[in-house]
């Protein structure tokens, strides 16, 4: 199967896990969960991290009992053709993610820094980053993730200059919002943990791959612990009014920082998240890639070139704030729905079908 | 060349029976420093060959004539001449090459067909000096020489067990260079050392001048601007990486070594850390970090912010830097790349230049450039200070080869600043990122320990950790045998 | 074959980036507006002013304003660049300054251009301007650019402890906080000399009212929960002055029953120590006396002042916001109706420590 020398340590999937997790969602999520968690945002924050952990274990049951990806799995379960097209579903799943995180991105550099920036020119700038990244490999690809994570760490440190001027009484009363809200504001928030669906592919690369699922778990309270940090701060730090008009939080936060040698940090904090959004392209267009390899049988770059060229057409023809919205409608609902309804039916299922094979035997 | 030689061996192959004095000497007595001399003693004649350019005089009269003069045979000549490594032959190109290597051939005419070779080669050699490049005020004070003997007495020297192994190899068709490849059996993966000799032997190339060209031809990525062999002039740095099972590559004629497999870590520390505590080591390894990633981004950051993003500049700093600006009608840009380019220049020709003329100009045209261009309003004084920061801070990085390319890759950095602002200062980030990931070393991650991320081989990189500390080779190098000393033990010593 | 397209490539990408098509803004080739005012001309016409530093080669600087009128802030922008000879950005915009006349109209509208813009940064002081902005920014303090200067004040006292922390972030969290409302100093010219004369008090984005110079450090201490430096100095008797400095006061709110008419207790505790005493014999100094008439001096401003914003109907000191992480059936209306009615009380607790160095 996996050539060995492809295969990474299973600490990696730490990094791998939580690297797209934070993309460029982190810079603008405490809006959408406040409008109904309120001042109890952040307990959605932790929900949302539970219920992620449960899918990711649903996710490793799945594939310690299968040993294989998804594609395959569901080629397996379902026959060839079935399982193809519910691979393709998946593709385009990733294939949607890449596109609304490289166009929010783009959105973001537009509206923030370069407001007649050429975005044709721009994408295609990180659509051969993607392609020098991908050809190197599976390996390259979790180097950029761990890189994608370590460097721009120090980002967060600046997270405490706000606090000067934070509210942190705004977090009380704790729990006055009803639960059909505080599910609402879990449903939003896990919106930021989603793309982590790419384990399902890249399981095979790892040594090991059972015993990587303890740093899956580590990896999601990462993320978790650094959204509940910003979470606390921006309730703190905003009216809750006010930030219903701020469409990226995290950035506005930024504002406040001056430093003697800087001022205005969110600029920096725009230009560092180049580095951390780039793993998040990199792994979904990968999963991508390797998921029609494994559905049809064409050569890797050429899967590699056709679906960047997809990526790119579709960047182009998504900006704007109402198509980008849209997108991030339709992408996020179909993730929610394949992570947490299709995954734990096909677990169960496929729980039944090994049972069942055994008895016949 | 090759084909004329080719053919020479197999013409002499076929008249091997009509083998004579003339069809041995014929092709070399074309030079006129090959000399051919007849001694005649009381029994018989015999015929002397050699290059007197190649040749040492002194062993030639007192050892080789005067012992000449009293044989009767060849057989009795070896008995007399008082060398260890004396060679009877009757292959043509054998004696030829010996002949080239500086040996002199003697061939009676009597005894049959057959010729001695004895070693007189000259030694033009430089004396073993302190070291240049790698200059460090603490520890020894021996560099490599252009001998491959010498070099490799000065590794052994520090290594004095069995386990060291050097396999040499001849590269270059015109050069015939002898490349040696150290490592130590049992320490050393296989790996590592089969595939430099692998390379080695698949080599096709007239000349090796350098042991540069060598890493030029052998290492994983050609077209990267990164060396990925180590190139060192100091002993003890290569008897270092032998023990931490490394592979070294002596070359002959070259006055460095390369070292391989190697991390762009190892390119950031200079063999005096070890020789300093541990802690001031440390500080100067951070220093020069700081300064690699000072020189490259500094001035790209200058030209992104200027350009684009005056909102980062602080408040209190905004009128010291227009009114280093107003006069100057120059975008940042074209201020910067002139400075830059001014700088390379100096460089450049410091580097031609005789030594003492090469100070003068450096002082001079520093001096006299920078003040006018500031004066005449081409660059403003801010960046004359930051272009020449940046420059000093190139120049930290202890391999050479290094510093250069960390000049170079500035210029990437310094375009897309102005094209693309901050964010592309960023995307050159990441592009040199993805770079450095995908290159190898002898097929071992160039990153490494960052990633794959080996938090123990950290102990030796950023920072370098005490001895007691560094028990364990590099996991890195992938050696056979991973521990250097019992740690525990060496606790219990020093109690 | 490869090779020769990924030179291709790079090509592409150097071609490409000629038409990136980003506009520059060379720090020299644009003209940074440092301050921003705005006089109300008639019902809906602003006249704006905006000042910008020239930076002479000999160092020093000169502020050059430019005036015009309209009704949208952004479009003054354009009439303005009319005038100037280098495109006016406001990325380094340190203070605005809003009439009197206008503040008292509302300025959320105008504020919007600054939130807006992402160029604009979160610490720009928001200022009320006792008179003609255009005045004020028309002039020359020493040889600073005027938006430093004008921030520099504020900043300055309110890092000294004088008046509560203030700027473009603080006055929209309080635009937009339910139980709080936002302040802005006032700022005015007296005999060509900028003053810090009162600190505005705003009813969501309007200016309803003023505290004066006297109340500045007492209306610090209760809007702050953590405060340091601030001074209080008193009269005890006519021959015994007293001037205190706080090292650190602490506020407590008690509120039995939120969101219902019971009272609401503010405790203050100043731990402090004696900047200057002076009486008329060299006696010793009586603590415990100091102590308690300071006590009642700021229990009896501290009320008048509470009473000033409850009559007013604005909440400066956010006991909305501290009822509000009290309660579960949070209301703002209903709030609204009973915060002028409710009593609150200021309790406060003084506790000199140390005398300076002379007993």
């Amino acid at each position: 199967m996996v050539q060995k020398e492809e295969q990474v340590s299973p600490f990696l999937v730490f990094f791998l896990i939580h690297a797209i997790q934070v993309g460029v969602g982190i810079l603008g999520f405490q809006r959408i969960v406040i409008k109904s968690g309120g001042n109890d945002s952040w307990i959605a924050v932790i929900a949302a991290a539970i219920i992620v952990s449960a899918v990711i274990f649903i996710l490793y049951t799945l594939l310690n009992r299968h040993q294989m990806d998804i594609i395959q799995i569901q080629k397996k379960l379902f026959g060839k053709y079935i399982g193809s097209l519910f691979g393709l579903i998946w593709i385009m799943n990733w294939i949607l993610l890449t596109v609304t995180v490289l166009s929010s991105f783009v959105e973001i550099v537009e509206v923030w820094v370069f407001s007649t920036i050429n975005i044709y020119v721009f994408a295609f700038i990180f659509i051969l980053l993607t392609y020098y990244c991908l050809t190197g490999g599976f390996r390259v690809v979790a180097g950029i993730c761990v890189l994608g994570t370590i460097i721009p760490m120090y980002l967060y440190l600046t997270f405490l200059f706000p606090l000067e001027h934070t509210h942190l009484r705004n977090l009380l009363p704790i729990w006055n919002h009803s639960i059909k809200e505080m599910g609402l504001a879990t449903r939003d928030m896990s919106l930021s943990y989603l793309g982590f669906s790419s384990l399902l592919m890249y399981y095979p690369y790892i040594k090991n791959a059972k015993s990587s699922q303890k740093w899956a778990h580590f990896g999601n309270i990462l993320t978790c612990l650094i959204y509940l940090f910003l979470m606390v701060i921006t309730i703190g730090y905003f009216s809750e009014k006010q930030l219903s008009h701020h469409i990226w939080a995290t950035l506005s936060l930024w504002k406040i920082v001056e430093l003697p040698f800087v001022e205005r940090f969110e600029y920096i904090g725009i230009t560092s998240w180049v580095l951390m959004i780039l793993p998040n392209i990199c792994l979904l267009v990968w999963a991508a890639a390797e998921g029609i390899g494994k559905v049809v049988n064409i050569k890797q770059k050429k899967v590699l070139l056709i679906i960047l060229l997809i990526v790119y057409i579709l960047t182009i023809f998504m900006s704007g704030r109402e198509r980008i919205d849209m997108m991030n409608n339709v992408s996020a609902k179909l993730g929610l729905f394949l992570l947490f309804v299709y995954i734990p039916v096909l677990s169960a299922y496929s729980f039944v079908w090994n049972k069942l094979k055994e008895k016949k035997k | 060349m090759f084909r004329t030689r080719k053919k020479d061996k197999t013409s002499a192959e076929n008249k091997k029976a009509a083998e004579t004095i003339q069809t041995v000497f014929n092709d070399l007595s074309a030079s006129d420093d090959f000399k051919q001399s007849f001694v005649t003693n009381r029994h018989v004649t015999f015929c002397i060959g050699f290059y007197e350019t190649l040749t040492e005089a002194d062993i030639l009269h007192k050892d080789i004539l005067h012992n000449v003069q009293k044989a009767v045979s060849i057989e009795e000549l070896t008995a007399l001449l008082p060398f260890e490594d004396l060679k009877i032959s009757e292959d043509v190109t054998l004696i030829q090459d010996a002949l080239l290597q500086g040996s002199v051939c003697i061939h009676n005419s009597i005894s049959n067909k057959q010729f001695c070779l004895v070693k007189a080669k000259s030694a033009k050699e430089r004396q073993v000096a302190p070291p240049e490049v790698e200059f460090s005020v603490v520890g020894p004070k021996e560099s490599f020489v252009e001998s491959y003997q010498t070099n490799i007495h000065l590794i052994r020297k520090r290594l004095p067990i069995s386990n060291l192994v050097v396999k040499e190899r001849t590269v270059g068709r015109l050069s015939k260079t002898k490349v040696g490849v150290l490592y130590i059996e049992g320490i050393a993966n296989k790996e590592n050392y089969n595939t430099v000799l692998q390379r080695i032997e698949d080599l096709n190339i007239d000349q090796i001048a350098d042991s540069s060209y060598l890493t030029q031809l052998i290492q994983d990525n050609q077209h990267s601007p990164f060396p990925q062999f180590i190139d060192t002039e100091r002993p003890d740095r290569i008897a270092a990486v032998l023990g931490e099972g490394k592979v070294a590559i002596i070359v002959d004629g070259a006055p460095h070594a390369l070292i391989g497999p190697t991390t762009i870590f190892e390119f950031f520390s200079a063999f005096e850390d070890y020789y300093l505590n541990w802690l001031v080591a440390s500080f100067f390894r951070l220093v020069r970090f700081f300064a690699v990633l000072f020189s490259i981004l500094v001035t790209p950051l200058y030209v992104a912010v200027l350009t684009y993003h005056y909102e980062l500049i602080p408040k209190d700093m905004v009128s010291t830097l227009v009114t280093s600006r107003t006069a100057i009608p120059l975008p940042p840009i074209l201020e910067a790349l002139i400075l830059e380019l001014a700088i390379e220049l100096l460089r450049e020709a410091g580097a031609r230049l005789p030594t003492k003329v090469g100070q003068t100009i450096g002082i001079v045209g520093g001096i006299v450039i920078g003040t006018a261009s500031v004066e005449a309003g081409l660059t403003s004084n801010v960046l004359l200070i930051i272009v020449a920061l940046a420059a000093l801070a190139s120049f930290t990085t202890p391999v050479y080869q290094m510093g250069n390319t960390i000049r170079l890759i500035r210029f990437p950095f310094l375009l897309m600043s102005h094209y693309i602002g901050l964010i592309g200062v960023a995307i050159s980030f990441c592009f040199l990122l993805i770079h450095l990931l995908r290159l190898s070393s002898l097929g071992r991650p160039f990153l490494e320990p960052l990633f794959p991320l080996r938090v123990f081989d950290l102990k030796d990189a950023l920072i370098r950790l005490p001895f007691k500390y560094q028990s364990k080779r590099p996991i890195q190098a992938q050696t056979e045998d991973t521990v250097k000393f019992n740690q525990s033990e060496a606790k219990h010593k020093n109690e | 074959m490869k090779k020769i397209f990924q030179l291709f490539l790079l090509a592409v990408i150097v071609f490409l980036n000629g038409c990136m098509n980003i506009d520059t803004q060379i720090l020299d080739e644009i003209q940074l507006s440092s301050a921003t005012g705005y006089d109300l001309v008639d019902e809906d016409q602003y006249e704006v002013t905006v000042v910008y530093p020239v930076y002479e080669s000999g160092g020093g600087v000169k502020n050059k304003t430019l005036t015009t009128t309209d009704n949208l802030s952004k479009e003054v922008r354009d009439k303005l660049n009319l005038k100037s000879e280098k495109p006016l950005v406001s990325g380094k915009l340190e203070v605005a300054l809003y009439s009197r006349e206008l503040a008292e109209k509302g300025i959320s509208l105008i504020l919007d251009s600054l939130t807006r813009d992402p160029s604009v940064g979160s610490n720009v002081m928001i200022g009320v301007a006792d008179g003609s902005t255009k005045e004020i920014l028309e002039q020359q303090y020493g040889e600073t650019d005027n938006g430093i200067f004008l921030s520099d004040l504020i900043e300055q006292n309110m890092e000294a402890g004088v008046i509560p922390k203030t700027n473009l972030h603080l006055f929209m969290y309080g635009n937009y906080a339910e139980g709080l409302d936002p302040i802005a100093p006032i700022i005015g010219l007296s005999e060509d000399e900028l003053t810090l004369k009162a600190i505005g008090l705003f009813d969501s984005d309007r200016l309803v009212g003023h505290v004066d110079e006297k109340d500045f450090s007492l209306l610090r201490v209760l809007m702050e929960h953590k405060s340091k430096r601030d001074s209080f100095s008193l009269e005890i008797n006519d021959h015994e002055k007293v001037s205190i400095s706080s090292m650190g006061t602490t506020l407590n709110y008690k509120v039995s029953n939120p969101m219902e008419m019971s009272d609401i207790t503010i405790h203050l505790k100043i731990k402090a120590y004696i900047r200057e005493y002076i009486d008329g014999g060299l006696k010793k100094i009586k603590k415990q006396q100091i102590e308690k008439a300071f006590e009642k001096d700021i229990k009896e401003r501290g009320d008048a002042l509470v009473k000033q914003f409850q009559e007013l109907g604005i909440d400066p000191l956010g006991v909305g916001e501290e009822v509000r992480t009290r309660s579960r059936n949070w209301d703002v209306k209903k709030w609204d109706d009973l915060y002028p009615e409710i009593s609150i009380h200021i309790v406060p607790e003084v506790n000199i420590t140390e005398t300076g160095v002379l007993e």
